[in-house]
């Protein structure tokens, strides 16, 4: 009974899944980490209200939606490497690491890969096709919000 | 510092708001055990081991590649600090995909169990959602609905199948008595038809009885189409008929104004204005439309000679409710296409350009030849292609139109001048991406190698080749990209292909549902798969047509489990409909021809045979899937005057489990008179192998035994002692069986060749020995397109061997097994069976020992696509021997039947989904001569005691006609 309490009382949730788009997933961890990355680049303080975490959902949704379609299309990947320089104990304050960034810019290298590409980005219309085309893929693909507070 | 430790705090505090552990409580702790609940291991590698230190994002990648298998709709992962770190426990949740979808239902169809489930749209195998259910019970309900079942209760039971986490949906239907239409009620302008005139074209009200039809689908649809069939045939092509409510039926029409479509500047029936432009049958008046009309009037005139004529339309505004739409032709000259020259031609020959091309010089199937502006610049391009696409990338290709062609006013002459250029091929092939699966022996069968001819066309047959081996080795994906640059030599090609392989899947287990009386093993003997094998999409299908095969399931759906999941075992579904087990079939008809002796049995005046009809009738009771084993068991039956007949017959396929080879066993009980000279009453037992080599060869193994009693001969009554006995049977044979036409009931091509051996022998218990050979050869040809010339020879002989001393050696064949000929499928220039040897004294067909037929045939068009007409040349003869065989065509005397007999004739063949409805009419060159005997039966007894018999003489009618379903060869 005392190792039961006691395993109660120190089990935690470590992650779990918020969001399914198709066979592709949001975890709750990740939705932190959009959070905490966006602040750390606009060098914010992170928050974690309902509507903000809705937001990065969204975004990641979208991510989710390009990731897949470059791996259908065989894009070309930027795999992450390190970049600029950066403030160890100011990663640490958002309690983000150096990989965690690297991939982020990785991630955004290649959105803008996929621009390029699909849409010719700095192109007039390419904003509004990319708006389109997800609009087309979220409307083609099942997205579960398993975290129902998150759903728009 | 101090503004760190903030964020820090803040982030703290969210974190644990939302119920995860803060990502820097685990940090730095070490993963002791990884468990999972419930229990069962991930069929995919994690990210994160035992023994790791904990990793965020090592957590966050096994959950992603986890949930990407598909198998689990939720997942959460939880620590717990045990000794020496921590414990990550992996909660899922399972997924649930769509199994079997059955019907249980107790009303009449339509709609049919198959109707029902494809409505509800539920695709096996892919992800369960119960709002998917309630969405089907609503299409269930409308189908229902529409079919005359309103305020049907439609309710759903799931099984849950937690082996292959897929759910069996069954839809419980509980439905009233099927709603009849009433009268429609019409709405709308009622002017042109009236609401009397729209309820008879409906044709909802019974035929000649009070009251209406019960509500189907198909007929509120056919009632609908007639109504508007109505309209358009007083030109309303505009009109609408649109059926606002089924029950009770409402009905609004908007006749539209009257739509008069003619034509100017040139003859043009109302026939063919139907038939090319397309206002008609769309009901509607557009632009396109009416190009599209004009377009095909002018490929008709151009059709016709006329290769200049324009066609243009012009449409009035409505005016007193009427719209002319007038089409302007401009016929031109008439011409003739004479001639086609083809020039500069080195690599293909004149034959292979010339099947390619659209312009087609006059010939004898048309009359004026084929040509246009438009066919002559399609076929410069599709020249242009078939070059390019055999390495000729630089081709041109050029063409001349000579008009008065050698002074003859109106006839054309073309000529192609073809400049090949040179021909690419292929300097170097680098492959690029071949990595999972060995393809060495695929690349060398390839058509791009270094050397051979570079062309598109051949790398996309290269493309075929890889992609079809990837596929059949499991790996669905694959992705196959190709450039090119120019050599090093001249008019050389350096080739690039690069294969994305993707990830090779393989078969998990096979899982076959929807079985209740077919036994298991018999599915799992056709799987042409095993769990391991990789997942070959060909291998599939092949077991899905295995199990058609079986002739026991109305549908076999196939599916791949959780097709999107990333897994690399996959689960096979075969969701299988039995077929109905019981079909009932009759039937009843007539026989209507030159019935040879048909009155015999108080006249023997006419044994040549008469003008006749022959009605019958026929049951057929067939048991598929006997004892849930694939094998049927059937009867069938035919009475009429001529024949009576009862069959049961029980069929194994596979036997041995060989998919090529079937067993057949039957017994048979026939009484027939149709030759005329006497009824022989048949019990026949039959055992047979049938072994299918090839697609073309089936060989059949037979082993047949009969007992035959012989009565009622109409034969000279000395003969009776001889021919009346009744005779035991026992025949071994083979039966060799070629088929390479391309359609059996309507051949255009091919070849069709059949063996016949038997023996018959004391061996096998009979009573008689002898040999049986026929064979039979046929070929079709096509003479230009349209015209086929068939031909057909059969022979056949059966010596007698170990002849019994108290029989003729001369004629020691029983009469029913002799060879009897004659008619529709045999000799044309005869009634049925009425060929070869006949009773010198009554004149009735005896049947001989050899055949020799031979038919030939043209069948060509004869009136639009269904009516075609045949005119044909028979010969041949049943003869009382081999050695009795000849070509003669003049009979010696009255008791000489062994020469050859000819007959030339017409037919026409009415085109039908079951074969071509036959008539011939034939003209017999030289039909036999005989002695008859005028009278009866008794009459021959009496007069022959006292030898007083008065012969008659007679001859076979010089005219034969014949009415049947099927080619006569």
């Amino acid at each position: 009974m005392k190792t039961l309490l006691l395993a109660m009382f120190s089990m935690a949730i470590v992650d779990r899944v918020a969001v399914s788009v198709g066979n592709r997933i949001i975890t709750e961890s990740e939705i932190q980490l959009r959070i905490r990355l966006t602040a750390y680049e606009n060098e914010e303080t992170p928050v974690f209200d309902l509507l903000t975490r809705k937001t990065a959902v969204e975004r990641l949704i979208d991510q989710k939606l390009v990731e897949r379609e470059m791996d259908l299309g065989h894009y070309p990947r930027t795999p992450p490497a390190p970049g600029r320089e950066t403030d160890k104990a100011s990663l640490a304050a958002y309690s983000l690491s150096e990989a965690d960034l690297q991939e982020d810019l990785a991630r955004q290298a290649d959105l803008l890969t996929f621009l390029n590409l699909r849409f010719r980005a700095g192109s007039e219309r390419a904003d509004v096709d990319l708006e389109n085309w997800l609009k087309d893929q979220r409307r083609r693909t099942r997205i579960e919000y398993l975290e129902k507070e998150l759903a728009p | 510092m101090r503004q760190v430790r903030h964020r820090y705090a803040t982030s703290l505090l969210v974190a644990s708001l939302v119920g995860l552990a803060s990502p820097a409580a685990s940090l730095a702790q070490r993963v002791v055990n990884i468990a999972f609940d419930p229990p069962p291991q991930p069929a995919v590698p994690l990210s994160i081991h035992e023994g790791d230190t904990y990793n965020a994002a090592a957590v966050r990648k096994s959950i992603e590649d986890l949930f990407a298998t598909g198998r689990y709709s939720d997942i959460q992962v939880d620590s717990t600090n045990v000794e020496g770190g921590i414990e990550l426990r992996f909660l899922t949740k399972n997924s649930w995909f769509i199994g079997h979808v059955g019907v249980e239902s107790d009303f009449a169809e339509p709609p049919s169990p198959g109707q029902i489930i494809s409505s509800a749209r539920l695709e096996l195998g892919t992800p369960f959602d119960e709002a998917q259910v309630i969405a089907a019970e609503e299409n269930i309900r409308r189908l229902l609905a529409s079919d005359g079942y309103s305020d049907s209760g439609v309710a759903h039971r799931l099984d849950y199948d937690n082996a292959f986490q897929q759910v069996r949906i069954t839809f419980v239907i509980e439905t009233g008595k099927r709603a009849t239409y009433q009268k429609p009620a019409v709405t709308g302008d009622t002017t042109v038809l009236t609401e009397k005139q729209i309820d008879s074209a409906t044709k909802w009200h019974k035929l000649l009885l009070p009251g209406y039809r019960g509500i189907t689908q198909t007929r509120t649809r056919n009632g609908i189409d007639r109504v508007r069939l109505k309209y358009q045939n007083s030109d309303r092509l505009l009109a609408t008929v649109t059926l606002d409510h089924l029950n009770p039926p409402a009905i609004t029409v908007k006749p539209g104004p009257v739509v008069d479509v003619t034509a100017s500047g040139a003859k043009v029936g109302r026939k063919q204005l139907k038939q090319h432009v397309p206002v008609f049958e769309e009901h509607t008046v557009d632009a396109d439309l009416l190009s599209e009309g004009a377009q095909n009037l002018r490929d008709y005139f151009q059709a016709r000679g006329y290769f200049e004529a324009g066609v243009d339309y012009r449409r009035t505004d409505e005016v007193d409710g009427k719209t002319v739409i007038e089409y302007l032709i401009s016929l031109g000259r008439q011409h003739r296409f004479v001639k086609l020259d083809i020039n500069g031609n080195k690599f293909f020959d004149q034959k292979t350009i010339r099947e390619r091309m659209f312009l087609t010089p006059r010939s004898f199937e048309s009359r004026r030849g084929r040509y246009s502006e438009a066919f002559e610049r399609r076929d410069r391009e599709t020249l242009e292609d078939l070059y390019r696409a055999n390495g000729f990338r630089d081709v041109q290709v050029t063409s001349k139109v000579a008009d008065n062609y050698r002074g003859k006013e109106g006839d054309i002459a073309v000529s192609f001048d073809i400049a090949e250029g040179p021909r690419y091929t292929v300097s170097s092939l680098l492959v690029f991406g071949t990595e999972k699966l060995n393809i060495d022996d695929t690349l060398q069968s390839l058509s791009s190698q270094r050397g051979q001819i570079f062309s598109e066309f051949n790398v996309a047959a290269d493309r075929e080749t890889v992609v079809r081996k990837y596929g059949e080795n499991g790996f669905a994906s694959t992705t196959f990209e190709w450039d090119a640059k120019p050599g090093a030599e001249p008019h050389t090609m350096d080739l690039r292909f690069t294969i994305h392989e993707g990830e090779q899947q393989f078969v998990r287990q096979i899982v076959a549902t929807g079985l209740s009386t077919t036994k298991a093993s018999l599915v799992n003997q056709q799987f042409s798969l095993n769990p391991g094998d990789p997942l070959s999409p060909s291998a599939m299908a092949d077991t899905q047509r295995r199990l058609y095969d079986l002739g026991i399931f109305a549908q076999v759906n196939m599916a791949i489990q959780n097709a999107d999941g990333v897994e690399d075992r996959k689960y096979i579904l075969y969701d299988l409909e039995e077929a109905r087990r019981y079909s009932i079939t009759g039937g009843f008809g007539a026989e209507f021809a030159r019935i040879g002796g048909a009155n015999a049995v108080t006249d023997l005046s006419d044994p040549g045979g008469s003008p006749g009809v022959s009605p019958r009738v026929s049951l057929a009771i067939t048991r598929l899937n006997f004892l849930g084993a694939g094998q049927t068991i059937s009867f069938q039956s035919r009475l009429s005057t001529l024949q009576k007949r009862a069959a049961v017959s029980y069929f194994v396929p596979r036997l041995f489990d060989r998919p090529k080879l079937d067993a057949n066993v039957s017994i048979l009980y026939d009484d027939t008179s149709n030759t005329g000279t006497f009824r022989a009453r048949r019990a026949e037992a039959t055992a047979q192998l049938v072994q299918r080599r090839t697609k073309a060869l089936t060989i059949f193994y037979r082993f047949n035994y009969r007992d035959v009693h012989v009565s009622n001969l109409n034969i000279d009554p000395l003969l009776l002692p001889r021919l009346a006995q009744s005779v035991r049977v026992g025949i071994a044979s083979f039966n060799f069986v070629q088929d390479r036409r391309d359609d059996p009931t309507d051949p255009h091509k091919g070849v069709y060749n059949t063996l016949d051996l038997g023996v018959a022998s004391r061996i096998f218990g009979s009573q008689t020995s002898f040999v049986r050979v026929l064979a039979r050869n046929a070929t079709y040809h096509r003479l230009g397109q349209k015209i086929i010339l068939a031909r057909e020879t059969q022979f056949g002989v059966q010596p007698a061997f170990s002849i019994p001393a108290n029989l003729d050696t001369t004629d020691p064949i029983p009469l029913p097994e002799r060879f009897f000929g004659g008619g529709g499928g045999t000799q044309r220039g005869f009634p049925e069976n009425q060929a070869g040897p006949r009773d010198t004294t009554t004149g009735f067909p005896l049947g001989g020992s050899a055949l020799f037929f031979n038919n030939t045939e043209l069948r060509f068009p004869l009136f639009g696509a269904n009516v075609n007409g045949v005119l044909f040349e028979d010969a041949g003869n049943i003869y009382s021997s081999l050695s009795q065989m000849s070509i003669r065509v003049t009979q010696r005397d009255i008791t000489d039947f062994n020469y050859m007999v000819h007959a030339a004739g017409f037919g026409v063949r009415y085109r039908t989904p079951v074969g071509p409805l036959r008539f011939d009419l034939a003209y017999s060159v030289n039909p036999p001569k005989y002695n008859g005997f005028p009278g009866s039966y008794a009459d021959l007894v009496q007069c022959s005691t006292t030898r007083t018999c008065q012969a008659s003489g007679q001859q076979i009618s010089h005219f034969q006609f014949f009415f049947s379903i099927g080619q006569a060869f």
